[in-house]
């Protein structure tokens, strides 16, 4: 209950319109853009879990490492709580970093291999310039047993650990500082599947106990319908549809939405699948499609679509989809 | 670590501390000339014979150690410094930084070493400073590239990213999550670059370019005893032998080391 009066209050963050091109130099010295955010927008209010799906290349990590400005867009607003970040002086950023963190999808590669984790933990801190080191201590202890972790496994180095043992190091590294924010960048995906619902469910209880707001990358669709209030779908650095999970789980309205959808694997082998499938690649984001991106494999395409580029329209009441054919 | 490399640092130490403390451990002085013994054979006077002016041969291998030692330790920590400062920040900062100073190092790194280290030593005179800068000049570009490809590559890894969420700065980034990992490169580097500066000490002695009589280093002391290697070969064996064996540890401790100081092997034994 609590959650649900939360999540009625003004947005904690709201991005803008966000675009990011990188130049890429091709192999006859040639630059040429790659177009991975193509302006999305979207909020996440307070106490709120929102999902970011998509397929491999769409923009996804990039829009999250964006939205805490590891990656400076290039073009677009993020607010949080009403204060433009782009606009921040860098120290006045740094001392914001505290409230928004970031769990990475690669473990091992997450935490540095030459540093003990009790190290590993205190960094937060030392950053913060907290200087009293029992405190610190204490609060390294805390947060090894928040996420399920003995404090005499401190003293180890990451390599001792197992993946999902990791993991719940990072997330004590990105809870360490108390946050508002966590970008979840795919942090399941790497994990055993028999480790993967222990961790969502230490996700869940530190979004109960410390009113966490996460931003959920995935692209495991039924991890998100499981874990996220509302879902954003990316299509090439555009955001397709979005919607709260149970509308666009059992109503998706945008072909590319419903393609993602048939394509989760069904427990019944009996249930007959009558619902869109989608065939080809990614476009490359170097050279993007005309008009609607995703009108080189929609199946229920029109001439419209080839020629403008459909916008973010709020269909019903709360759920928004980019297609002319869905309006 | 392994016998060999235990046995090497065991063996560096004993050479070390008989270098710094020669006035106590030497039999005599360098200059010292028993007029009566020239050319002596290895005995119990002298341990390793003397040379054609009666000098001890055992005390001047000592005083030599000084020097080679000497050149080789702090040329090589220099070159160390300077190249993972340079090459820390090339990399670290990356793009147009990068190639300018990558370039420059390039330029140096094509200059051929042995012409470099000739010209400046006979520019600056014979003596110890002149070796000095002439080897830390010409060695420290390769600790740069080094030091720099290894700054790109764990720049890269996510927790440079996890570091830079948390609100480090660059500067703590470098010091607190970079450098503990190419530590380790470092220390192994510098074992096997000192035998180098070692070597090109002797060479540059052996060829005149070197330290002044009366003052001995290895390079000094070969060259003056290949001059009569057919009669008095333990003239020129001995100081072979101290540089050939100083060399071998230098690279024996290296791969002990190396092996020691990455945590993900130190466990394994406990």
């Amino acid at each position: 209950m609590t959650i649900q009066t939360k999540t009625t209050q003004a947005p904690l963050l709201e991005v803008r319109n966000i675009k990011k091109h990188f130049q890429a130099k091709g192999i006859s010295g040639e630059t040429q853009t790659v177009y991975a955010l193509n302006g999305i927008s979207f909020t996440l209010r307070e106490g709120e879990t929102l999902g970011l799906v998509g397929e491999s290349g769409c923009g996804k990590s990039t829009a999250a490492r964006t939205v805490l400005r590891l990656i400076e867009p290039t073009a677009g607003e993020i607010l949080y709580r009403n204060q433009d970040l782009l606009a921040l002086r860098p120290d006045k950023m740094r001392s914001l970093r505290k409230e928004m963190q970031i769990i990475f999808q690669d473990p091992f590669a997450s935490l540095n291999p030459r540093k003990r984790i009790d190290k590993i933990l205190e960094e937060p801190f030392d950053i913060h310039g907290f200087t009293n080191p029992s405190k610190i201590k204490e609060r390294v202890v805390g947060l090894l047993d928040k996420v399920g972790l003995s404090s005499d496994q401190a003293d180890k180095y990451p390599h001792e650990f197992s993946g999902g043992q990791l993991q719940r190091i990072g997330i004590a590294r990105a809870i360490a500082l108390n946050p508002s924010l966590i970008v979840a960048d795919e942090p399941v995906s790497a994990l055993d599947v028999s480790i993967r619902a222990q961790v969502i469910n230490l996700l869940l209880d530190l979004k109960e106990s410390m009113q966490i707001s996460y931003l959920f990358i995935s692209h495991d669709m039924a991890i998100v319908r499981h874990f996220c209030d509302r879902v954003a779908v990316m299509y090439l650095g555009k955001i397709v549809e979005l919607a709260d999970s149970e509308p666009l789980y059992n109503k998706p309205q945008h072909p590319y939405t419903e393609a993602l959808l048939a394509a989760i694997p069904s427990i019944d082998p009996e249930t007959k699948k009558e619902r869109m499938k989608i065939k080809g690649d990614l476009p490359n984001a170097m050279d993007m499609p005309r008009g609607c991106a995703f009108h080189t494999r929609c199946p229920i395409r029109e001439k419209q679509c080839e020629e403008s580029i459909p916008q973010l329209k709020e269909a019903r009441p709360g759920h928004h989809v980019a297609c002319f054919l869905r309006e | 670590m392994n016998y060999l490399s235990k046995f090497s640092a065991v063996f560096l130490t004993i050479v070390a501390s008989a270098a710094v403390f020669a006035p106590w451990v030497a039999p005599y002085s360098y200059e010292t000339q028993d007029t009566l013994n020239t050319l002596a054979a290895p005995g119990f006077d002298h341990w390793m014979g003397t040379d054609r002016l009666g000098r001890d041969l055992f005390s001047r291998l000592i005083y030599g150690a000084r020097v080679s030692l000497f050149i080789g330790v702090v040329t090589t920590l220099l070159a160390l410094l300077i190249g993972t400062v340079y090459g820390a920040l090339s990399g670290y900062v990356g793009g147009r930084t990068d190639s300018v100073m990558m370039r420059f190092v390039d330029v140096v790194f094509a200059l051929p070493d042995m012409l470099m280290i000739i010209l400046i030593t006979v520019m600056m005179g014979r003596g110890v400073m002149g070796m000095f800068i002439a080897l830390t000049l010409v060695s420290w570009v390769t600790m740069a590239r080094l030091v720099r490809g290894e700054v790109l590559r764990i720049k890269e890894y996510t927790y440079i990213e996890a570091a830079h969420a948390l609100g480090a700065g660059d500067l703590r980034i470098l010091l607190r999550e970079i450098l503990p990992n190419i530590l380790g490169l470092m220390i192994v580097t510098l074992t096997f670059r000192i035998p180098v500066a070692i070597l090109a000490e002797s060479t540059l002695s052996f060829i005149g370019l070197g330290i002044a009589p009366p003052f001995s280093s290895w390079g000094t002391l070969a060259n003056e005893g290949w001059k009569a290697i057919k009669f008095y070969p333990h003239l020129i064996l001995f100081p072979s032998i101290a540089i050939f064996l100083t060399i071998l540890s230098f690279n024996f401790l290296g791969e002990g080391l190396r092996d020691r100081l990455d945590p993900r092997k130190r466990t394994q034994f406990g």
